[in-house]
């Protein structure tokens, strides 16, 4: 993560957050020490032990984010602006969290950027069709979701071993028969960008398509519902 | 608590939420609505056929051998374009469903912990 100042690595961690879906340990190396965060779901969930020595740590430490109003929000502003100082560019490692919060807890990243008063995070919107598609595949964690890449009708890749990969072909193709048949019924005639999700018992499928391009996914529905707000980070006007 | 009383204390709890609505998946109609406007019954409409197409017709037909191993009908559908997104839940056992219009930008993991915990009590409302 680089900035020429605090609030420009700011502004990239929580650029950062907008790319995390599931659960996981953001452990930033900055010049105060390791600073430790949980993030999912596109949210900033808490600050986690073992705590810097900075301060404010204490008070901080292990306690979830319930929302935007929360004073912990600014607090925890102070305190990585404390530790970002003097960094021109800070290390980031992810990995799995070993205690989750609910899905519903933190702060979204699109409202922790405008409540720390940070750069707008989207400036992809103005990306081509391919480049929207290449970008917000990339930005998808690889463990639970299985994915095709489309072109008009033709597959150019995939994410999964080539049994899943069949597999989800041969979904992907059910599905589009339905779904083509009624597009008139799902979407109005001037939408650009479309995002359909459908699932039951825990388990989904995700189409999104943009011009002549176009993805479809299968995982848990709780990762597809990350996805598809992330989709909407490229897309929404 | 009346229907519509009950949608638009769900729709003013949802961030950035235009319309809600409780819709019979079978014959299509819409059984209550509470909106931050005034949508026309085209509009209803084309939202109750939507949500029919996505848990009950041919999408969630098209949908349904990702979760076969599971069975049963679709539960949760989104449609969703750069100007809006549409949420569908199924109520549980029923042909009913509830219908959130959301901002295109908005939280969807929170709004769909929030639509979920709306709809138990729609159900008992509307039952």
């Amino acid at each position: 993560m680089k900035g020429a100042a605090p609030q420009d690595l700011l502004a990239a961690l929580v650029t950062e957050i907008d790319e995390t879906i599931l659960p996981r340990r953001l452990s930033l190396t900055t010049p105060k020490g390791v600073v430790h965060l949980a993030v999912a779901n596109r949210r900033l969930q808490a600050l986690l032990a073992p705590l810097p020595d900075l301060d404010g740590a204490a008070e901080l430490g292990d306690r979830p984010l319930p929302d935007t109003e929360d004073p912990l929000v600014p607090a925890l502003k102070t305190l990585l602006l404390q530790a970002f100082e003097g960094a021109a560019a800070l290390e980031v490692s992810a990995r799995r969290l070993d205690r989750t919060f609910g899905s519903d807890i933190g702060v979204p990243a699109n409202l922790l950027g405008r409540a720390w008063a940070v750069a707008d995070l989207a400036p992809q919107k103005e990306l081509p069709p391919e480049e929207m598609v290449t970008a917000f595949l990339k930005g998808l964690d690889t463990a639970p979701i299985t994915w095709l890449r489309i072109r008009g009708e033709e597959v150019t890749d995939q994410r999964g071993t080539a049994e899943e990969a069949e597999a989800l072909g041969a979904r992907a193709a059910v599905f589009l028969d339905g779904y083509f048949a009624k597009f008139e019924e799902l979407f109005p005639p001037q939408a650009r960008a479309c995002g359909t999700l459908v699932g039951a018992a825990g388990a989904a499928m995700l189409f999104v398509e943009v011009g002549e391009e176009s993805a479809f996914l299968s995982g848990p529905e709780v990762a597809l519902l990350g996805a598809l707000a992330q989709w909407q980070s490229y897309v929404a006007e | 608590m009346a229907l519509t009383d009950a949608l638009e204390a769900l729709r003013s709890e949802l961030p950035g939420c235009a319309l809600v609505a409780y819709a019979d998946l079978t014959s299509g109609l819409v059984l209550g609505t509470a909106a931050a406007g005034h949508p026309g019954q085209e509009e209803l409409d084309q939202l109750a056929g939507a949500a029919q197409q996505a848990l009950a017709g041919a999408v969630a037909e098209g949908a349904a051998p990702v979760w076969a191993e599971a069975g049963g009908p679709a539960a949760v559908a989104l449609l969703a374009t750069e100007t809006e997104v549409r949420l569908f839940l199924r109520a549980d056992g029923a042909a009913e469903a509830l219908i959130c219009v959301l901002a295109a930008d908005g939280d969807l993991p929170g709004a769909m912990t929030q639509a979920r915990a709306g709809l138990a009590g729609l159900q008992e409302t509307a039952g």
